[in-house]
């Protein structure tokens, strides 16, 4: 590693574990009972002895399937929970040992527990975490005023939180998390739940946030399209190991390079034969192919099927991160 | 600086609750209810002995009706307390710059503040109607509001403690019954300790459960120096024991967290 990349690294994790303890029962009033007088614990590894490291600036993916590991390795970084074994540094400084200090020094947003005032709109919120972080008042001002513009949360700052749209409250969240200037910006499943406008407006927010001023971003998600728009870097996680780790274009030339389409036509027993499409399913009325992109452009693959059928409906989707997650296995193997 | 942001936390549920500030005042009818039901009940009792245990009818009821605005007061920070712990929700604390503790501290009393004027309200229209004023001396009004505050702060460490649990067991909810029920009982809500037999009561007086709501209602009735001090040396010890195992509990459980999924 050179020297330049040493000074320039803002997260580095060192063989990081986390175990939890679960409590099982059998079923029924007798394994109820049972439990009372001899619990059964097991014990879940939910982090595996991960290590990585990421600069100064990077746009970082951290992907997988539910339960991966994804939330708890963030929430390890954050310092919110402490690891079962292993070593992490953020900024220089232990996480898990000194939440306060990092506290002034990350940003944080767990896309399914909101820190707004639920009954308040959000520009009291954004008062208080001004305190927090204690803030001076003139900063503050021009901080939050030059936020409220870029994410467009100016026409509902006054609103209660309760009465706006996920998108909205998505929109203030990011105010609130970046109001202290953060160093590093901690995105757990940001885009849960969005619709595809909305979606599209916090990934050009998120691209502008690390451009213009420089923070780094660890994104952790399981839609595909996030990574592919988003991120420079993508680390996949499975099962509480890292799988993968390279930049985007390499999973996107190796992992990335299908889509699925499915397309409904009218009758017709014509069977397509194309380079670079396989078909999944078939019949009469519709069809499910699997593109690889390539070897055929989506475009002409589309093209070649208006010419050939009379489509009446047309769904072009990503393989399930699952299915990439075990293709990278079989490669790998 | 340090405790700006506490009372920006303090400030901020203060808001929050004004949002309901009608639901709340309303809400609290029930004290006044309570209470009235207790006028009923003291009156008869009144009439069979004039003996209330040194207690005439009226400060009997004003003790009563003071017990009911502590108990408002408290506000249900186990209930909270360890919901944040199961739910995970902890998360959306421990990531930020400040004291969990103090956090809490400060949430609590403000929500402290607009309940526990809220159920005065009603139980001073009742009683002054059926009694008049409280026999207190205005010269003592900040004393006694010293004693019903620092029992305020008492029942917060104790029931923080209890809300704590959830950290170590899936459960804190059962723990806070027993300490409602022995605050009922033995803590001097259900009626005033001197009622109580010889040998229970001097075990209640001992108990920090009197130091939250039998010392401060009793203060108000029965204002004296002597009553006073006692009941403040009381809560000072109480209050740094609970300070210091709600500290290590805390400490202690953090590293006890375990949030499951986002």
């Amino acid at each position: 590693m050179s020297k330049k990349s040493v000074s320039n690294t803002v997260i580095s994790v060192s063989g990081l574990c986390k175990t939890f303890e679960l409590k099982k029962k059998e079923p029924g009033l007798k394994g109820s009972i049972k439990s009372i007088f001899s619990p059964k614990i097991s014990k879940v590894t939910a982090v595996d002895n991960i290590s990585f490291s990421i600069n100064k600036g990077e746009l970082v993916a951290l992907i997988g399937p539910n339960g991966a590991g994804k939330s708890t390795t963030l929430k390890i970084l954050t310092g919110i929970l402490f690891p079962s074994s292993g070593h992490a540094e953020i900024l220089g400084l232990v996480p898990w040992e000194n939440r306060k200090k990092l506290a002034y020094q990350i940003g944080t947003i767990f896309g399914q527990k909101s820190q707004l005032w639920y009954h308040l709109p959000p520009i009291d919120t954004f008062d208080l975490f001004a305190k927090i972080y204690d803030l001076e008042d003139t900063d503050y001002r021009k901080r939050l005023n030059y936020l409220v513009k870029v994410l467009g949360v100016t026409e509902f700052l006054n609103t209660p939180v309760r009465k706006l749209s996920l998108g909205q409250r998505i929109r203030a969240e990011l105010v609130a998390a970046l109001l202290h200037n953060p160093k590093v910006l901690f995105l757990d499943e940001p885009s849960i739940g969005l619709d595809i406008i909305a979606k599209k407006t916090l990934r050009d927010l998120i691209k502008k946030l690390n451009k213009e001023e420089g923070v780094t971003i660890i994104l952790t998600s399981h839609d595909v399209d996030d990574i592919e728009q988003v991120c420079e870097r993508v680390i996949i996680i499975n099962q509480g190991k890292i799988v993968h780790d390279s930049p985007i274009g390499e999973l996107k030339r190796n992992h990335l390079n299908k889509k699925i389409v499915q397309v409904m036509i009218e009758e017709s027993s014509k069977k397509l034969k194309q380079l670079g499409v396989k078909v999944l399913e078939s019949d009469k009325h519709s069809m499910k192919l699997e593109v690889n992109t390539n070897k055929v452009s989506i475009a002409k693959l589309v093209a070649s099927l208006m010419n050939k059928y009379k489509v009446t409906d047309l769904l072009i989707s990503d393989p399930p991160i699952e299915e990439i997650i075990e293709e990278i296995y079989t490669k790998e193997k | 600086m340090m405790l700006n942001k506490y009372f920006a936390v303090f400030r901020t549920n203060f808001l929050n609750n004004l949002v309901y500030f009608s639901d709340i005042i309303i809400s609290y009818m029930m004290s006044g209810m309570y209470i009235l039901i207790f006028i009923f009940l003291w009156s008869t009792v009144s009439k069979q002995g004039s003996d209330l245990a040194g207690y005439s009818l009226a400060a009997m009821i004003w003790y009563l009706g003071m017990t009911q605005v502590i108990r408002s007061a408290q506000g249900k920070v186990v209930h909270f307390v360890s919901g944040e712990i199961s739910s995970g929700n902890i998360s959306n604390y421990l990531n930020k710059p400040y004291s969990y503790i103090g956090y809490n501290l400060a949430y609590f009393l403000s929500d402290a503040l607009i309940k526990l004027f809220s159920s005065l309200f009603w139980i001073c229209i009742i009683v002054l109607f059926y009694f008049g004023p409280p026999s207190m001396e205005l010269k003592y009004f900040p004393f006694i509001l010293l004693s019903i505050l620092l029992g305020i702060l008492v029942n917060f460490f104790i029931t923080l403690s209890i809300g704590f649990l959830a950290f170590w067991f899936e459960d804190a909810i059962p723990y806070s019954w027993v300490y409602d029920k022995l605050m009922f009982v033995l803590g001097g809500m259900l009626l005033p300790i001197e009622i109580l037999p010889n040998a229970l009561q001097t075990i209640s007086k001992l108990l920090p459960t009197a130091f939250v709501m039998y010392f401060p209602a009793k203060v108000f009735v029965n204002f004296s120096w002597e009553l006073f001090l006692t009941s403040l040396t009381g809560q000072i010890i109480y209050l740094a024991f609970f300070i210091t195992i709600s500290c290590l509990m805390f400490k202690l459980g953090c590293k006890k967290v375990s949030i499951n999924g986002g």
